[in-house]
């Protein structure tokens, strides 16, 4: 209890509080820009937190993703583009609602469900997490060799559409990781005789280059065109007392759907919107405006994404097993604090770990204010063009991927995975799935040679407990999912339609 | 897809054999766990292989239809030499002519070009270096 309240103070602190501030800011920035990405953005500012205390780093991280995930429903409701495709369902009712002249309407009712699914998804990361974590203290190097692989069958299972292409970059991730030392013997493995790779490729340089300056080249490969202009924002971004009343029934159901969808390893944002938004037209009682613009259309989409931020974390922190590739980078941002995922986060640093909830919660009411107060500004940042874009971001890389090691080599490491990442973009790999394996393979890796060495090179050890059981059984599980996540495209290719 | 699919496949069997001629400089005991690893990849590529190879009805080829290739290698090719630059000026020299000569290259007007590229770099001066304290590179002259 004691940590939960220091936390909660220790997060008001001018500096958190400032963090918190600034990193939603650059959140919503980045959402709304059709042509960035939330794993983008905190690929990015991971190095830039680096010289941060713990704390006040993680709750910049969470910042940005949050406010990503809000930001991405003000170009769905403005351009009919929506910035992350998270947002996609925010677009179906939100546009209509420009179209009829009632975007503030719209937008109102994104930033109010936004709030209200971020800051309510809190609640699950601070209940639901210790519980999860104390599991993890049952687990021997064994059961980290199986937790790994289940994590990496999690994320293969929901790669962009071939099942076999994400097991592919899981692979492939893994081979990579392999580059440097050998955790057990010490001796050089793939280094090319280049001494900097013997720690192993840089982690951030390595993730900057597969997420951001990929995109850059993304952007490049498209002719340039001029945003559409933003139709003329006449109303007044604000929700009466009886509209409120009208969304908040589906706000609150579509912040148990997010939440719990967040918390399933491998959905994630789109799929929590899309559900949120066929159950908000399920329940309501005018339904059949649905798609001509509703705001309980929304409503249903933006809360349910929005839980999804708290969900996710959740098995992120306590197993170290993220879901998307949002929280894949968030995790590794937290190794690169110091910190690993599991039951000493409740712990020993229980104390950077509350002081995060409670900035996780903050982050959410800053949201809500730069929301509803700021949105004609973020509304004139999305029409920024690409071709500005394009150098600012390629230079804010180099930075980036400088700024851990001071090192010009990791640069060059960045623009190699850089132009690597563009390749395994347009042939349908998966970049989150990489990461994954690059975040994974040496905990794995360290699990089954401890194992080996104590049972002296018996593979049954590998099989001997109930949580190893438990953990292949879900292994096995996770790469059945796609037939389970094919209906759910199904009944999205149906709201869609 | 089809023929994408199929190139890719080679190229990842490649990187495989790549991979198995380096283990093979490793000593025995470390070579185990990369061998694990490869051969998992070398399967998994092989898989893909085949299944494209015996799938001949597979829709259109559609992967780098329609891109627009100069200005891709531009970028390319500019980002290449910034680096480099980097190497030799510092961060603030290299990024101004850097970010000018991309903007131009993409057909933004010539005094917004300027005004960007000098104003983005005093804000990253100021919010990296002077408030937040993150390093920016160094070259030879500064």
């Amino acid at each position: 209890m004691s940590d939960m309240l220091y936390g909660l103070l220790n997060a008001l602190t001018l500096v958190n509080l400032f963090a918190a501030l600034g990193s939603v800011f650059v959140g919503i920035v980045v959402g709304a820009l059709p042509g960035l990405s939330a794993a983008m953005g905190v690929a990015l500012l991971i190095p830039i937190t680096f010289g941060m205390p713990a704390d006040t780093a993680l709750i910049a991280l969470a910042g940005v993703y949050c406010g990503a995930m809000y930001g991405g429903s003000i170009s769905a409701i403005l351009l009919h583009t929506p910035g992350t495709s998270s947002a996609a369902a925010t677009a179906i009712d939100g546009y209509q609602l420009t179209l009829q002249g009632k975007a503030g309407k719209a937008l109102a009712t994104a930033t109010i469900a936004s709030f209200v699914g971020g800051f309510l998804s809190t609640i699950a990361l601070y209940t639901i997490s210790p519980l999860l974590a104390n599991l993890a203290l049952k687990f021997g190097p064994t059961e980290y060799f199986w937790l790994s692989i289940f994590g990496l069958t999690i994320i293969a299972g929901v790669s962009s559409g071939s099942m076999l292409k994400g097991l592919i970059s899981g692979a492939l991730g893994l081979v990579i990781s392999t580059i440097g030392m050998d955790p057990m013997l010490g001796i050089p493995r793939f280094t090319f005789g280049q001494n900097f790779l013997l720690e192993g490729l840089p982690f951030t340089a390595t993730l900057i280059g597969l997420f951001s300056m990929s995109q850059v080249l993304v952007l490049a490969e498209k002719k340039i065109k001029d945003m559409d202009k933003i139709k003329e924002l006449k109303d007044k971004i604000y929700l009466n007392w009886k509209e409120t009343k009208r969304i908040l029934p589906t706000c609150l159901r579509s912040t148990v759907i997010g939440t719990v969808i967040g918390i399933l390893p491998g959905a994630g944002g789109t799929i929590a919107s899309f559900v949120g938004y066929n159950e908000a037209k399920r329940f309501s009682k005018s339904d059949i405006e649905f798609g001509k613009g509703n705001i309980e259309g929304v409503a249903g989409a933006e809360a349910a994404n929005n839980a999804v931020t708290g969900g996710s974390l959740i098995p992120t922190l306590t197993l170290g097993i993220p879901g998307n590739s949002v929280t894949a980078i968030l995790l590794g941002g937290l190794v690169i604090q110091g910190l690993r995922p599991g039951p000493d986060l409740f712990t020993i640093h229980g104390k950077t770990t509350y002081t995060f909830f409670a900035g996780f919660a903050i982050v959410n009411i800053f949201m809500l204010i730069l929301g509803l107060f700021g949105v004609r500004f973020f509304a004139k940042v999305s029409t920024i063009k690409d071709s500005i874009l394009i150098p600012i971001i390629f230079s804010l890389s180099v930075i980036g991927s400088y700024a851990i090691n001071n090192r010009m080599s990791d640069v060059w490491i960045m623009f190699i995975f850089g132009i690597i990442g563009y390749f395994v973009k347009k042939v349908d790999l998966n970049p989150a799935a990489i990461v994954l394996a690059l975040i994974l393979g040496p905990i794995g890796e360290t699990g089954l040679r401890r194992t080996l060495i104590m049972n002296k090179g018996d593979l049954k050890s590998l099989f001997s407990s109930t949580i190893s059981w438990v953990l292949i059984i879900l292994s096995v599980l996770s790469l059945l999912s796609p037939i389970f996540m094919a209906k759910f495209e199904k009944k999205k290719d149906e709201t869609l339609a | 897809m089809r023929k994408t699919n199929l190139i890719l496949s080679v190229i990842l069997i490649a990187v495989c054999g790549l991979f198995y001629l380096m283990i093979s400089q490793l000593p025995s005991e470390a070579s185990l766990y990369p061998l694990f690893v490869t051969t998992l990849f070398l399967i998994l590529s092989l898989i893909l292989l085949f299944k494209t190879y015996f799938n001949k009805e597979d829709g259109e080829e559609t992967t780098f239809k329609g891109i627009e290739l100069k200005q891709l290698l531009f970028v390319i090719v500019t980002c290449g030499l910034y680096v480099i630059l980097i190497n030799i000026t510092g961060y603030v020299l290299a990024t101004i002519l850097y970010v000018l000569i991309t903007l131009i290259g993409l057909r933004v007007d010539k005094r917004n070009s300027i005004f960007i590229s000098i104003g983005f770099c005093l804000f990253v001066y100021v919010v990296f270096k002077v408030l937040l304290n993150v390093p920016l590179p160094k070259g030879i002259i500064i």
